[in-house]
């Protein structure tokens, strides 16, 4: 990118982005699927959170536009993703020229065109780095794996235990995630979602929280029944094990943050299993979703031992309170591999507390389930 | 080739310019018939000047279109820039927002619905454990209250079994102490009744001597004299009295065998006035019996 004036690219996108990054997003789409009305089709009817998406990659790749270590990656994971929502190489340039066009739009007079060609370079380059990804990564991958639902457990009323088949195994790794779209109820809308049980067989367990409002959490939780068509995303996510490490593990879950927890242990027991303590902390005592399991796993396995906390029911026997800091209260864990998932504000706060605790950061993994 | 045109029927072309031929004139040939030729220049200043003339028109016209072109597309330009693109994008993108909307409506009361569902049920689980609680609470004050009247009427029991215990024990010591007094009141009444008879008899010996079994043998036997306190008659008094002391000896003067029971203080109000102790102490040979008073007659 020698060529480019970046900092010209990154001052232009701030003057258009401050017209209204929403306004610059509808732009965008409309101009696009008027000259493409074909990509149409790739889109869910309500566009607020594609709009959100759009402007939250541009805003990421035009921040890291001079750090191509970073944004290489991204760009590569980027690319491997859309294939599931039917992006072809051939659809970049009509997003170049979309993009391209509602820059001009917003610029104005600011426009020249020395811009524009710094703008075509770099998504030149961007496009490039994406559709060379999807071609690399089409010799051994389909761009979504078709699923159909076999058994919803609704555990809670608004907590599922779904059990998914695929015609073919998902390369997951225990820990990582897969987007769902459930594609009887909300076609062309996508959730993560992380397997609860260990990879290899064509059943995949998944936890499903009803998001108030979500779309796919509420299809799933509450519109789901055996027989309806899924599609899952390729697999992503960097709270895998170290195969490498003998260390004993310490996993802290909140809710359904539990499931990447158990499709660790699976992976765990199958590796001849390793001294792990297991952490689960709901609100109440009905949020004990998945008990029966978590005590099955104890019995098979000795070098398991799970801790169930509760924060906010008086009835319930065992600990109580947040269940991070239940965890953190027990022992000193700066010799474990630590693994986190649950809310955001629960992953942040456990994590906060265990680094004050002399956990040094490298030893910890986490996910953050809440997020879009 | 061709003869030069000088009819001005033919029209000058650049093939006629260039195969133009000319007539010679005179025996020498040299040189072209100059009528030919100053006609044939006239011919070809006139077509120049007239192909010129539709040359700068056309040009003009040319540039006038091209102008025209230039113009309309600018229009275009910016018509697909501003009017009929951005109207266009205008309709996409009204319509994409009323669909959001609506989308998000949808979604919004869905969330509504569920969230309001949650807080039901979470108000109804921790009303049930404040109801619980409470049951629990009312149940254990229940039970407490229970426990403790159970106590109580068992101390109450207690206090009552004792009671009769010791009701038990005090009529004992009152049967006790009557049959004690009754017994007493025998030996003395005994006592007291053969002192009497033995008064009685030493009166009779004294005074009628003969009446006396061992005057009687006296009288009848070696011994004589009987009138004057013989030694029969002390003898007689001797034996009378171990006989009188057999009796004594014989039976209990004691109230019973059995230990007294103590009278506790407050049963001193009912005395009895002891056992022995009020049994009066008669002097020998007084007739008059002790009066058999009940323990409660005082």
């Amino acid at each position: 990118m020698e060529d480019i004036d970046t900092a010209a690219l990154k001052e232009n996108f701030a003057l258009v982005a401050g017209h209204g990054p929403d306004e610059v997003a509808q732009y965008f789409y409309s101009y696009l699927f008027l000259r493409h009305p074909q990509t149409r089709d790739m889109f869910p009817p309500a566009m607020t959170k594609q709009r959100d998406r759009l402007v939250g990659a541009l805003v990421r790749i035009v921040t890291n536009v001079d750090q191509v270590d970073q944004l290489v990656p991204y760009l590569q994971d980027l690319g491997r993703d859309h294939r599931k929502f039917g992006t072809l190489t051939a659809h970049y340039p009509a997003v170049g020229e979309a993009l391209l066009t509602t820059l001009r739009h917003f610029s104005g007079p600011g426009w020249t065109d020395k811009l524009a060609a710094d703008w075509a370079s770099a998504y030149i380059l961007v496009a490039g780095t994406m559709s060379g990804a999807a071609e690399h990564i089409a010799e051994t991958e389909p761009p979504s794996w078709d699923a159909e639902i076999i058994e919803v457990d609704q555990r809670t009323f608004d907590i599922a235990v779904l059990t998914v088949r695929t015609e073919e195994p998902v390369p997951y790794l225990a820990g990582q995630s897969v987007s769902v779209e459930p594609t009887t109820t909300r076609p062309r809308e996508w959730r993560w979602y992380t397997p609860a049980n260990p990879p290899g067989g064509l059943d995949i367990e998944l936890h499903a929280r009803l998001i108030p409002g979500g779309p796919v959490s509420t299809a799933l939780v509450r519109s789901s029944t055996p027989g309806d068509q899924l599609r899952l995303g390729p697999p992503f996510g960097r709270m895998t094990l170290d195969s490498g490490s003998q260390r004993p593990l310490l996993m802290i879950a909140g809710s359904t943050g539990l499931a990447p927890m158990k499709a660790m242990v699976g992976q765990v027991a199958r590796d001849g299993g390793r001294q792990t303590h297991l952490y689960f902390g709901a609100r109440s005592d009905r949020e004990v979703y998945d008990r029966k399991a978590l005590a099955a796993l104890q019995d098979w396995h000795g070098w398991l031992t799970v801790t169930t906390a509760v924060s906010d029911d008086t009835r319930w026997p065992g600990p109580h309170g947040m269940i991070g800091d239940v965890a953190a209260g027990d022992g000193d864990w700066s010799g474990h591999d630590v693994y986190v998932c649950g809310s955001p504000a629960m992953v942040e706060a456990t994590v906060k507390r265990l680094l004050a605790q002399g956990v040094q950061e490298r030893q910890v993994r986490f996910e953050e389930f809440g997020r879009a | 080739m061709t003869h030069a045109p000088t009819e001005t029927a033919e029209p000058i072309t650049g093939a006629s310019l260039t195969t133009a031929t000319f007539s010679t004139r005179g025996f020498s040939r040299a040189g072209y018939d100059p009528q030919e030729v100053d006609a044939f220049l006239l011919r070809s200043a006139a077509a120049v000047d007239n192909l010129t003339t539709r040359l700068t028109a056309a040009e003009q016209h040319l540039r006038d279109a091209q102008a025209e072109i230039a113009r309309l597309q600018d229009r275009i330009d910016r018509d697909s820039r501003t009017d009929e693109v951005q109207q266009a994008v205008t309709v996409l993108t009204s319509a994409q927002i009323t669909a959001d909307a609506t989308v998000a409506h949808a979604d919004q009361y869905s969330a509504r619905v569920m969230t309001e569902a949650r807080d039901l049920y979470e108000d109804t689980r921790r009303n049930a454990a404040i109801l619980e609680q409470e049951i629990q609470d009312k149940a254990r004050a229940v039970y407490e209250d229970a426990l403790l009247r159970v106590e109580a009427h068992e101390r109450e029991n207690e206090e009552r079994l004792a009671q009769l215990a010791l009701n038990t024990a005090i009529a004992q010591q009152e049967l006790d102490d009557q049959t004690a007094y009754l017994r007493t009141l025998r030996d003395a009444s005994m006592i007291q009744l053969e002192r009497f008879l033995e008064g009685l008899l030493d009166h009779l010996a004294q005074e009628y001597g003969r009446a006396h079994p061992d005057a009687a043998q006296a009288a009848t036997g070696p011994v004589k004299s009987t009138n004057n306190g013989s030694p029969g008659t002390v003898a007689g008094t001797a034996a009378r009295r171990a006989h009188r002391n057999r009796l004594l000896t014989g039976a209990p003067t004691t109230a019973s065998n059995r230990p007294a029971a103590p009278i506790p203080d407050h049963r001193r109000r009912n005395n009895i006035r002891g056992g022995n102790a009020m049994i009066p102490r008669q002097a020998p040979g007084s007739a008059v019996l002790p009066k058999a008073a009940p323990p409660t007659a005082t």
